[in-house]
Order: C-alpha cells, then sequence, then structure tokens
C-alpha cells in the first residue's frame, strides 16, 4: 500500500504476515515438543547409563568376591600337588644328604606357591663345615636360588638360608 | 480481510476537510459515517514546493473537527493530500528492478529541488507499469505535523489523485480510448486508458469559472488523442465538482458519467469525493 509518510510508520498486518506469525507459532510447538520428547529420552538413556555402570560395579564386586575365594582354593590345590610330588620327609632326606656332620638343622619352614620354597636356621660348629654346606646346596640340582641370610659367629656359626627345592620336579 | 474492517479516511484540500468511515468490500462500500469541516480561503493552498498549511490553527481545528464526527477518526486514518502537491510520471519498469527506485531513479532527476528531499512512491499497473509520485518532505511534515497537532493517529498518507485512479482502474475496460477525470479544489489530473492500458497520465491547474467545463473537454479531448485514435472517449469524473460537471456536459452534448457511487449517508454524491477512491480500490 501507498505511503508517503516522512518516516516509516506501522502498518497494518497483512495476511502474509499473520500467516508467517502462525508458522512461526506453530513451528514454537514443534520445537517444545521436541524438546521435551529429546529431554525425556536424554533423561532415560542417562538413567540406563547408571544401571549399566551400577550393574558393571556389581559384576566387578562378585569377580572380586570370587577371586579372594579361588586364591586360598588355588595355593591349597597346588600345596596337595607339590606335597604329592615332593613330600616332606623326601625333601627332609635330600637335605640330610648335603649337610656336613657339623652342621645341624635347627628349624625348617616350607613355603608351597610357585615350588617349594624353604626358610631354614642351622648352627654349624665350624665356619667351614658351614661354607661346605653351602657349596653343596650351591652344587645340588635339587636346591636352588640359594640365598644366606644373617650369620652369628662366635666359634661356631648359625646362619638362615633361603633356598628353593626343585626335587619335586625331577 | 481488509474489507472486513472500516477504513478511516481523512481528506485534506483547499476548501475544507473531510472524512468517512468506510466498510464493505470494494464493489459495495457502505459509508458509516461522514464528517466535513470548511477552510477560509488560504488555510491550505496546495502546492508541490512550499509547504501547504498556511492557517495552521484553523487547519487542526478543522481536523479534529472531523476527526470527533466520523467513526474511529482519531485513528488509525489514512490521511489524503489534495491534488496538486505531487510531481507524477508514467513509467514502464524493467524486468528485475524495484519499482520503488527505479521511480526514484527516473523521477527525481527532474525535480526542482535536491532528490533527497523526495519522497517517492507508485502505483502499479499492468503491463509493468507504474505510476510514480513524488513529493516534497518538507510539504508532507507540514501535514503531519498538523494532523499529530490535532490527535490524529496517522496509518499511512497518500494522494488523492493516485487513491481515485486505483478504484477507477479496477472496472474493467473495452479497447476503446476512456479518460478520467480527477478532480481537486485547485488541481486535476487526467488519465486516458486504451485496452486496459494506462497510456497518459496528465496533471493541470484548474480553471474555475463558467467556462471551466468547455476547457476542461478539450482537455479530455486532447488527453485522448494522445492515448489512441481519436475516437469520442467514454468519460468519467470523480472529485469536487464532478456532478456540475458532468451536468454542463451533458449541456453539450459531452457524454460522462461519475466515477463511482456509495451507499450510506452523504451529504454528497460519493463521486465528488475522489479521495473516497482509497476506501475503494
Amino acid at each position: 500500500m501507498r505511503d508517503f509518510s516522512s518516516r516509516p510508520r506501522r502498518r497494518p498486518p497483512q495476511p502474509v504476515d499473520l500467516g508467517l506469525i502462525g508458522v512461526g507459532l506453530l513451528t514454537l510447538i514443534f520445537a517444545g515438543y521436541a524438546t521435551g520428547t529429546s529431554w525425556a529420552d536424554f533423561k532415560r538413556a542417562r538413567q540406563h547409563v547408571a544401571d549399566v555402570q551400577r550393574d558393571t560395579q556389581a559384576a566387578q564386586a562378585r569377580l572380586k568376591t570370587l577371586e579372594a575365594r579361588s586364591a586360598p582354593t588355588a595355593a591349597l590345590a597346588t600345596q596337595a600337588l607339590l606335597s604329592a610330588d615332593a613330600p616332606p620327609p623326601r625333601l627332609l632326606s635330600d637335605l640330610a644328604a648335603l649337610m656336613p656332620a657339623d652342621v645341624k638343622l635347627d628349624s625348617l619352614a616350607l613355603t608351597y606357591g610357585d615350588g617349594i620354597g624353604m626358610t631354614m636356621q642351622v648352627s654349624a660348629k665350624s665356619a667351614g663345615a658351614y661354607e661346605a654346606f653351602l657349596q653343596r646346596l650351591e652344587g645340588s640340582p635339587l636346591f636352588d636360588e640359594v640365598v644366606p641370610g644373617e650369620e652369628a659367629r662366635d666359634g661356631g656359626v648359625t646362619a638362615s638360608i633361603q633356598m628353593r627345592y626343585r626335587g619335586g620336579s625331577r | 480481510m481488509r474489507a472486513l474492517r472500516a477504513r478511516v479516511l481523512v481528506a485534506i484540500d483547499a476548501t475544507g476537510v473531510a472524512g468517512a468511515s468506510v466498510s464493505g468490500g470494494p464493489g459495495t462500500p457502505r459509508i458509516r459515517s461522514f464528517a466535513r469541516a470548511p477552510l477560509s480561503p488560504g488555510a491550505l493552498v496546495p502546492d508541490p514546493f512550499d509547504p501547504n498549511v498556511v492557517g495552521g490553527p484553523e487547519v487542526q481545528r478543522a481536523l479534529s473537527e472531523v476527526a470527533a464526527g466520523v467513526e474511529g477518526g482519531r485513528g488509525p486514518v489514512a490521511l489524503i493530500l489534495p491534488e496538486g502537491v505531487a510531481r507524477t510520471a508514467l513509467l514502464d519498469v524493467p524486468a528485475g528492478v524495484t519499482a520503488r527506485e527505479f521511480a526514484r531513479y527516473r523521477i527525481t532527476a527532474g525535480l526542482p529541488y535536491p532528490p533527497d528531499e523526495a519522497l517517492v512512491d507508485v502505483m502499479p499497473l499492468d503491463g509493468g507499469r507504474v505510476l510514480a509520485a513524488a513529493v516534497r518532505r518538507r510539504v508532507i511534515e507540514g501535514y503531519e505535523a498538523v494532523a499529530a497537532a490535532a490527535g490524529l493517529d496517522i496509518e499511512r498518507l497518500d494522494l488523492a489523485p493516485l487513491a481515485a485512479l486505483s478504484a477507477l482502474a479496477r472496472e474493467p475496460r473495452g479497447t476503446a480510448v476512456s479518460v478520467d477525470v480527477i478532480l481537486g479544489d485547485r488541481a486535476l489530473s487526467l488519465a486516458a486508458w486504451q485496452g486496459g492500458v494506462l497510456h497518459v497520465f496528465r496533471t493541470r491547474r484548474r480553471q474555475s469559472g463558467p467556462r471551466e467545463p468547455l476547457w476542461l473537454g478539450r482537455e479530455v479531448d486532447r488527453t485522448a488523442v494522445l492515448a489512441g485514435n481519436g475516437s469520442a472517449p467514454r468519460i468519467r469524473a470523480v472529485g469536487p465538482g464532478a456532478v456540475a460537471l458532468l451536468r454542463a456536459w451533458q449541456d453539450e452534448g459531452r457524454a460522462g458519467e461519475p466515477g463511482w457511487r456509495a451507499e450510506g449517508a452523504l451529504p454528497v454524491e460519493a463521486t465528488e469525493l475522489a479521495w473516497l477512491g482509497a476506501a475503494l480500490a
């Protein structure tokens, strides 16, 4: 519509303006609906993730419990197996065969795991007897990883020795 | 949608201010209310160069009186400016060009004032043509100021000749030449059509007096010749004095008819109100 006004004036809304407003309102309503739906989907997805995380944590906890339960069982099984292959009497017999006459066994502890670990306390009347015993141990194919421990020398020798028994695998 | 609400027009010319509230569609307009307030000579002088409102308080009072007398007269209203304030040009608008910008480019070059002082708008016509009009800003601002002082809420400003021509252009025409005479208090416009195409649009100062019908008849003939083959044109007349003009022509043996009619209470024939075309288009 013609207008010779010296400055722009408001004009009454034309049908096309009202149509565009209607389209805008419909778009707004649709966008609101879509946003609401998306938000609900997002909340459902977030809940699902939380459920999965909770299940995962529960599963991990169960796994740890089972592992904790299975560890002693495995150790006992290993001990039983090694005890069958290398019974203590034979181990003592092999050890006694290497001990000089001036060396005596004060104590012996066996540890079952990956092989049989031995920690023993010995007393020797002389340093020479003790050294001879160590040499025999290190030279024996029945024992390895021989590690001499603390020693006390007062004429004789009192010492601890750690080693691993391989006799069971013969 | 536009036809569902009443349109309020307030027209101003040298002899007075008039207003009407019009409802109904273009084919069956109905005048719901009408008011008119006269102006003393010299209070308003239609002119294309200088501010037209000379007697500001009187014009303001007349506008206020009309606004009070018309249903919805305070606004929003279309303020219709009189004949004789605009420079007009009939233009063929090239394809791909905005009509208003093209009109500004073409019409301002010939104006006797700086182009940036021109307010330009167009009336679209069939065949890619437009009737462009330019009004000097200071002229428009004078009317806006007095209307605002009278408390009118102006929706838009239109020109009486373009408003009238918009309504006259709606009626189907044959292939013969027809001439529309649009009268104002101080000036008039002549529009010549042939085959539904506007070929000529001219503006003249009125020559009031007993010889005006004869002078105007010759102007109609000249306009018809410019538009076509010189055969007797169909003539329609609107604006102040149209009824007397048609009667005088009838006495001379020249046929003419009123531009339009309207229902409702009007103290004058509807064809006497050229600005009413703003509600009929």
